[in-house]
């Protein structure tokens, strides 16, 4: 289209809306008019824009139907996208902001999106918008995996448990969890039906245009979901809801399946695309689709709530017809009062930024789990309070929190909900954000001190302790302080191999600090978590193609940034040795800058030790014998360099010296710390020093 | 043939015999390489007793060698327990290792030699060579940590060369490794080179009292292997950099305790890469999931390894250098097992 001026383009939006509006309101409530969006494809695939009213046949139970309305005039439409956003699509994400701003681009006046996600839980943002940069700023919110703490919310539905949000736990039994409350926290999985339903509320709250569709976005089979394919199919039908689902790469599980199902079913289309296809291209096309439906009203000749078998179809040999039946207004639950105000509180030539519904809005939908959260009256003093003062304190040290069990780690999220955020309340406000730092520093205290974070750092209730000490430091601007803080959390991931909350936290830190490069590096050091543990000498080393796809593009992503690109270059070329690439990884070995190396002892370790097996594995002996005293230069009687030193030394026929290493390396103490042993975890090798100036920043 | 002095005949796998007999002032030849190798013989389960030099057939590289025989079980050995001590193996698990291990140590010669290698993360000898029946000092036997199996045996075996006694090394384990940085491939090759013979018993659990099917609180340290691993605390910190963040430079006298599951590998024993390693050294590799205590699996190998033979000769027909491949069997018994050392190398 033409770009029109901003203001123009708004007021014809609503004008559009508003005729439609009105025109069906008035027609639908006094003839009680059937309507139908139709659209109609030619042989070649092309969509018929310039049919006429004459052009269709519609029959109710085989009885033909005048078409009484017929409208064919750019009509705007109300698109509820909502994108997957479990982990597997993170390969997408790049696809799928194309094809937004591909629809978002070519939007008319009057059509406006709303975005939302979905992974265990779906979350929608507050708001239609008809701005492509506000719909791309929210899709960047969906996408950063900080739904809950930007400006997306917990959609509302029969996904959240309310019995069990209103059930306080008391006691030794306050660590009990519910299913939802689990699914709040995971951030994994895909509940596509429940990311559905939600798509089609949000799209039903539009009560003034019959074009309301919902576009699915996945790469996967529904894994998780309350709703069902029916409920979904059902509900969309009630209110009129098209629904394209778009399944990328990744989602043969769901081809020609169940999504077909549900689009067809509502009248939408399915496209199944791979990463060559032109998926900018296919959501144009959805945009143009949806434009050039058709109207149609017919009188029924039975009674409009009873039962049609309805067949519409176009007198165009080798057309395809695929229709919806439309019902105007929003659904029964939710406001219709709500919608008309929203209406009448728009400013002409406002752009058209509707917040949805309360329901639907995700901050007021969190009241029923904010009430758990809800802060206790600054009089009332939290069992809680006792810990942060002492940890507040300068008589607490690092690793002194008590070890806990499970449920009495549950309890402590319960308790720093309800205590935590008065503790800090409970300060002059000057001193609010130094409390907020002690609280959060006291959340990493107990994670760092239990005893098998492996057994639980990435399950519940550690990414529950995370979120909250990650919510409570984002109360504040950015500070240097929760800079450490996020180092922190991702070390002590690291350490328990919990590469799902080290994906998450990386993320939520670089939305904090985008210019932190470390957070970069995080990220692709989560992804190389998941190849690890390594099954050695029992069969090969075969990571999963997506893990590999976005391991290589993390660490590529971090080796274009310079404080830690000798690092990222460093594992990737490790990964190539890993995975038998030998060649590559030499090559790699051979681009890492050195002096980048020259300040941190492990990393040059790691260079020397790992470029020492490369060599070994590409038969230059010597040169890995030289290698692997390099890194004993580095770390003096590491074992697993002495071990590799050792091995290669007999390898090349240079038994004595192989002997005397042995012998002196079993009657030597090994090094203090062997930095092949921190490989998986190289960010507890900051782990002194991040402990040690928390500690300063809270007593101070 | 001419049966060979004692200590000529003693040498293990390769050495330069004019050294040695020239110190003793005994000079039969000059220059000359001598080879031994331990050679275990069995029909069925049983071990061949009354096997003399005439009864073998022995090629290095192809030549058939002239060879001088003598039972190890007249033999003084020197006997390397190899222990696994990573996880969390302490308390009364740990007593009962140190127990088993004093009496895997009587079980020894006195004019037998034996030493202890525990292992976790590092590989330690506590005390060196001790005669047989001595009474141990576990002093410096320290638990737990990541496990790191073939960086321990790589050390052992390539430690273990030629003294002029036959040397055993008895490893006991679950075979888990989690933290070593050599395989075992790297294990294979040290122990083809090594004159050591590997005998490796796996077992369920390196916590005798697991094995035993022991007491309440008797946990697998394994099974759920929760390691600890000493970060030195920094006083110095360096910037990465080009980064923000301090880095480790040095160590501390304070530490902090970084708790780890798995090391960087998992699964559980690399039985045929570990049967290689054996094979390689005429050992074996035997498994038992009886919950068997230490000391009667010990017993077991050391039997079968003194009933083994000591094939000694002088190299012939070949060159020294390089690889030798050796082939050992015994004449007009095809049905025997012989397992003896494949390879050695310079």
């Amino acid at each position: 289209m033409t770009r029109l001026p901003v203001r123009i383009a708004a007021v014809m939006a609503i004008a559009a809306a508003t005729a439609l509006a009105a025109v069906a309101r008035g027609q639908a409530g006094q003839a009680g008019v059937l309507w139908l969006a139709v659209s109609t494809v030619g042989p070649d695939g092309r969509l018929l824009a310039d049919l006429t009213a004459g052009d269709f046949v519609v029959e109710d139970h085989g009885e033909p139907q005048e078409v009484a309305v017929f409208r064919n005039d750019p009509i705007p439409i109300a698109v509820s996208i909502m994108v997957d956003v479990s982990a597997s699509m993170e390969a997408n994400y790049g696809l799928v902001r194309r094809a937004v701003s591909a629809l978002t681009s070519h939007f008319e006046p009057g059509d406006r999106a709303v975005i939302g996600a979905f992974d265990a839980l779906p979350w929608i943002s507050p708001r239609f918008s008809a701005r492509p940069e506000v719909i791309q700023q929210d899709l960047a919110v969906a996408l950063s995996g900080t739904a809950l703490s930007g400006t997306l919310g917990l959609c509302d539905g029969d996904w959240i448990d309310r019995s069990s949000l209103s059930t306080r736990n008391t006691g030794s039994d306050f660590g009990a969890r519910t299913e939802f409350a689990r699914r709040m926290a995971i951030h994994g999985g895909s509940a596509i039906w429940d990311g559905a339903a939600c798509g089609v509320n949000a799209a039903a709250s539009d009560g003034e245009t019959p074009r309301r569709i919902v576009i699915l976005v996945t790469d996967g089979m529904d894994t998780m979901s309350f709703s069902t394919l029916p409920q979904v199919v059902e509900r969309a039908t009630r209110f009129g809801v098209m629904i394209y689902a778009v399944s990328l790469m990744g989602g043969y599980g769901m081809a020609g399946g169940d999504l077909r199902q549900l689009a067809e079913s509502t009248g939408g289309g399915y496209f199944f695309l791979t990463g060559g296809d032109d998926v900018a291209g296919t959501f144009r096309r959805i945009g143009d689709e949806l434009r050039h439906q058709y109207v149609l009203g017919v009188t029924p000749t039975g009674a409009l709530d009873g039962p049609h078998e309805l067949v519409v179809r176009a007198n165009v040999p080798g057309s395809r017809t695929r229709f919806r039946r439309v019902t105007l207004g929003a659904p029964a639950a939710l406001s219709a009062a709500t919608a008309d105000a929203r209406a009448t509180q728009r400013e002409p030539g406002a752009p058209v930024d509707a917040p949805l519904p309360a329901s639907f809005d995700g901050r007021s939908a969190r009241p029923a789990v904010v009430a758990a959260e809800a802060p206790a009256p600054a009089a009332v003093r939290s069992p809680v309070w006792d810990m942060l003062d002492a940890f507040a304190s300068s008589t607490w040290h690092s690793g002194e929190a008590p070890r806990m069990t499970a449920d009495q780690l549950r309890g402590m999220v319960n308790g720093l909900r309800q205590g935590g955020d008065a503790w800090i309340a409970a300060a002059p406000p000057s001193g609010r954000d130094g409390r907020r730092v002690a609280a959060a520093g006291f959340v990493l205290d107990l994670l760092y001190s239990q005893n098998d974070p492996v057994a639980w750092l990435d399950r519940q209730p550690a990414p529950d302790l995370v979120d909250w000490g990650a919510r409570t430091l984002q109360a504040m601007p950015p500070s240097p302080e929760e800079r450490l803080w996020y180092f922190g959390v991702l070390a002590l991931c690291e350490r328990g191999g919990a590469a799902s909350l080290l994906e998450r936290t990386a993320r939520r830190a670089a939305g904090r600090f985008p210019d932190e490069a470390r957070f970069v590096l995080a990220r692709a050091i989560a992804e190389d978590l998941r190849t690890w543990p390594e099954e050695r000498d029992v069969r090969a080393f075969r990571p999963a193609s997506d893990v590999t796809a976005r391991l290589i593009a993390r660490y590529e992503e971090a080796a274009a940034l310079t404080s830690v690109a000798a690092e990222a270059t460093l594992r990737l070329a490790y990964f190539d040795l890993r995975r038998g690439r030998v060649d590559a990884a030499l090559e790699r070995f051979g681009t890492i800058d050195r002096a980048l190396v020259a300040g941190d002892v492990t990393l040059r370790f790691w260079v020397h030790l790992l470029n020492g097996r490369a060599l070994e594995q590409a038969g230059r002996l010597e040169d890995a014998i030289e290698s692997y005293r390099l890194a004993l230069d580095d770390v003096p009687a590491a074992t697993s360099a002495r071990s590799a030193l050792i091995a290669a030394l007999s390898a090349a026929g240079r038994g004595p010296e192989a002997t005397r290493l042995a012998r002196e390396t079993l009657l030597t103490p090994g090094a203090a710390i062997d930095p092949w042993t921190i490989y998986v975890e190289p960010d507890m090798r900051f782990w002194a020093a991040i402990a040690d100036r928390l500690r300063e920043a809270v007593t101070r | 043939m001419t049966m060979m002095p004692r200590r000529a005949i003693l040498i293990p796998l390769v050495t330069s015999i004019s050294a040695v007999v020239a110190a003793q002032g005994q000079v039969f030849r000059t220059a000359v390489d001598a080879v031994s190798i331990p050679v275990s013989v069995t029909d069925g389960n049983r071990p061949v007793a009354g096997l003399s030099a005439a009864d073998f057939e022995v090629t290095d590289n192809g030549a058939i060698q002239d060879v001088a025989v003598e039972r190890v079980e007249h033999l003084p050995t020197d006997i390397t327990f190899l222990v696994d001590v990573s996880g969390s193996v302490n308390g009364r698990a740990l007593e009962r290792i140190r127990q088993d291990l004093q009496e895997m140590a009587r079980l020894a010669a006195p004019n037998d030699r034996v030493r202890i290698v525990t292992f976790a993360r590092d590989a330690v000898d506590l005390f060196g060579l001790v005669p047989g029946g001595a009474t141990l000092d576990f002093a410096r036997m320290a638990p737990g940590g990541t496990t790191s199996f073939y960086d321990a045996l790589v050390a052992v075996l390539a430690g273990t060369t030629g003294n002029g006694r036959p040397q055993m090394v008895f490893a006991l384990t679950d075979g888990r490794d989690t933290s070593s940085f050599t395989t075992a491939s790297h294990v294979a090759a040290v122990a083809a080179r090594s004159g050591a013979v590997l005998c490796i018993t796996l077992v369920r659990s390196s916590n005798p009292l697991v094995r035993e099917g022991g007491a309440a609180g008797t946990e697998d340290p394994l099974a759920g292997e929760r390691s600890v691993v000493d970060v030195p605390a920094s006083s110095a910190m360096s910037a990465v950099a080009g980064g923000t963040l301090p880095v480790i430079s040095g160590p501390t006298s304070m530490t902090l305790s970084v708790s780890r599951s798995a090391g960087p590998f998992a699964g559980g024993p690399a039985l045929p890469a570990l049967r290689a390693a054996a094979a390689a050294t005429g050992g074996v590799v035997e498994t038992d999931s009886t919950r068997t205590p230490a000391p009667e699996l010990f017993r077991r190998m050391l039997d079968d390894f003194r009933a083994s033979y000591l094939i000694t000769y002088f190299l012939t027909g070949t060159e020294r250098a390089g690889t030798h491949e050796v082939s050992v069997r015994v004449k007009g018994h095809p049905g025997y097992t012989v397992r003896a050392r494949r390879t050695y190398g310079s």
